[in-house]
């Protein structure tokens, strides 16, 4: 599966995605027609963490870099994001945005279209989506490098240094889910709308790395891919650990 | 029509007619069909039974290969104590305030449950519509359970001395099966069978059950029974994700012979918490999300166990919340 999508291209700002996404978006939308519910559209934003000295094991590690691909997303009024459950979203982003996920000024990352309601539950992607559309994944051109994230950062232990980079992909595991599957949501969002501001925390996502076992592998300097241990570790933060938290505030 | 204008219906469990005690009237009381007027009932009424059935999984086991329901890595898995705790039935109807409610609690032996299964509730009287919103819980056993044979008394005791609301204890086997302590490729050893004997505290209440073909809740007929089914799955401690309104997944198993960390053969709970997720859980087979913070293979067990409450065979009942 990772080896049937080619890298992508990097682009320095956000794209919308293909045809094959837009005929998706269609058939939404007419999932969604004749609710009843009146029809909002609010901006997004992402907001990211400092870098930071964060403690892993015994190493201390410090990000320089945390470049990030995140959408499309859907916001579901079901307790489960999941596809199975929530074909029809109440509402959605259908960008997917590049973000500096060290930055915390607030970074647009789209529009959330759809309409009124309680949402309970997001189900989203990091940057490389598999639609029903589409035979294998496919990255966006917003994704680095055609990875969900670029991470690249420094984990020092006394006198020992490890400089290291990550090009992580995070991939759904089936044909038309998302790579996470679902995560919490509390909001009602009424007709005047919502801001909804998309936290990350990449420092954690490094945290969950067995230094000890990446030093050991590539002394002074690891570049973390696919198929390897600490890549694992750091999806498995991505998704289930530290994944994105979603918060809705009321408009300006 | 409120709680107080229902009728209460004499539960006509008939394994349990011997066992009248002060808890079981009080769980009669609490079974309350509405059937009036005010909160939509129907002139029209039927029955309701609702019985637990095990998983084939958890009599007759799971072998390897490449079926849906098959162990992939080449594992098979066999159970030789399976009980758990089950109960709390409940039904609404989203049209109406009509509600059905049995508080009773149940420890069950799945490994050994009788052909048709264990009727642990009986409704009469029911309004014969559409009741789509059903519950139930898996709890944590406390004081007050009762069973059903031919489930013990000492295995009811053990349940709640415990406070489980599952446990299972069987063993994979393979016959060219290797251990390799935490993942690791250059630590593997031959381990042709690995034990486990895992009591999980994962009491959850679980709502909104659907059929596989998404139907929510269940149907009562005129002057007929419907029967209700929570099923209880063997499997989903070997899921590659954590499932949601249909069981699109795989199975694995090899996860369990790498958690032996002693290589003595058993895995147990405490060597789970100790091996990381990414070490036994690779991302090209398994997604982690939808299911909370998972740090070690002992979340991934536990949170598993939490989606075990499945309803008329394999639909699933997406509603879940964690109970004390």
């Amino acid at each position: 599966m990772k080896n049937a999508m080619p890298p992508r291209p990097s682009r320095p700002r956000p794209a919308r995605p293909g045809a094959p996404f837009a005929a998706a978006i269609v058939l939404l939308a007419a999932g969604c027609s004749g609710t009843g519910q009146p029809e909002i559209a609010y901006d997004a934003h992402a907001v990211g963490t400092p870098s930071r000295e964060i403690a892993a094991g015994d190493w201390t590690v410090t990000l320089d870099e945390a470049t990030v691909a995140f959408g499309p997303v859907l916001l579901c009024a079901s307790a489960s994001g999941s596809a199975t459950l929530c074909e029809t979203a109440l509402s959605e982003i259908t960008d997917i945005a590049r973000i500096d996920a060290l930055d915390p000024e607030p970074q647009r990352i789209g529009v959330v279209r759809g309409f009124t309601g309680t949402i309970r539950s997001a189900s989203f992607d990091f940057g490389i989506h598999w639609f029903m559309t589409e035979s294998s994944p496919v990255a966006a051109p917003a994704a680095p490098g055609g990875h969900s994230a670029r991470l690249r950062g420094r984990a020092t232990r006394g006198d020992e240094a490890l400089d290291f980079t990550a090009d992580v992909k995070v991939l759904a595991q089936f044909q038309g889910q998302r790579a996470v599957t679902s995560v919490p949501a509390n909001a009602t969002v009424g007709e005047e709308g919502a801001v909804l501001t998309v936290h990350f925390d990449p420092s954690a996502w490094v945290a969950a790395i067995d230094f000890d076992e990446l030093a050991a592998e590539a002394p002074g300097s690891a570049a973390i891919t696919p198929g390897d241990r600490a890549h694992d570790a750091i999806v498995i933060a991505m998704v289930a650990q530290r994944p994105p938290e979603l918060v809705w505030s009321a408009p300006p | 029509m409120n709680r107080d204008d229902f009728q209460p219906h004499e539960d006509s469990m008939p394994l349990n007619t011997t066992k009248v005690t002060l808890p079981l009237a009080l769980a009669a009381l609490a079974l309350t069909p509405g059937c009036g007027d005010d909160d939509g009932g129907t002139s029209e009424v039927g029955s309701v039974q609702v019985f637990v059935e095990p998983e084939d999984s958890i009599p007759e086991g799971l072998t390897p290969g490449d079926g849906e329901e098959n162990i992939a890595d080449g594992w098979s898995v066999t159970y030789d104590r399976f009980l758990v705790t089950i109960g709390n039935v409940r039904a609404a109807r989203s049209d109406a305030d009509e509600t059905l409610a049995n508080t009773k609690v149940h420890v069950l032996d799945l490994k050994n449950s009788p052909a048709g299964g264990y009727v642990i509730s009986e409704f009469t009287d029911v309004s014969a519509v559409r009741w789509d919103r059903f519950g139930f819980d898996l709890p944590n056993a406390g004081a007050g359970a009762a069973t059903l044979p031919p489930t013990t008394a000492a295995d009811v005791d053990f349940m709640i001395q415990n406070r489980y609301s599952i446990y299972f204890e069987g063993s994979i086997d393979k016959a060219d099966g290797e251990s390799c302590p935490s993942g690791d490729p250059a630590a593997c050893v031959p381990a042709s069978k690995v034990t486990f004997r895992w009591g999980l505290s994962a009491g959850t209440a679980f709502d909104d059950c659907a059929t596989e073909d998404g139907f929510t809740g269940f149907a009562v007929p005129a002057s007929g029974t419907v029967q209700v089914k929570p099923t209880i799955h063997g499997d989903h401690w070997f899921f590659n994700n954590f499932t949601a309104g249909a069981e699109l997944t795989k199975r694995y198993a090899q996860y369990i012979a790498d958690c032996d960390l002693d290589g003595d053969g058993e895995t147990t709970l405490d060597e789970l918490r100790m091996v990381s997720a990414a070490d036994v859980f690779p991302t090209s087979k398994y997604n982690l999300s939808g299911a909370g913070n998972i740090q070690n293979a002992y979340d991934y067990v536990l949170a598993q166990a939490r989606t075990l409450g499945d309803f008329q065979g394999d639909g699933e009942c997406p509603t879940r919340e964690t109970l004390p």
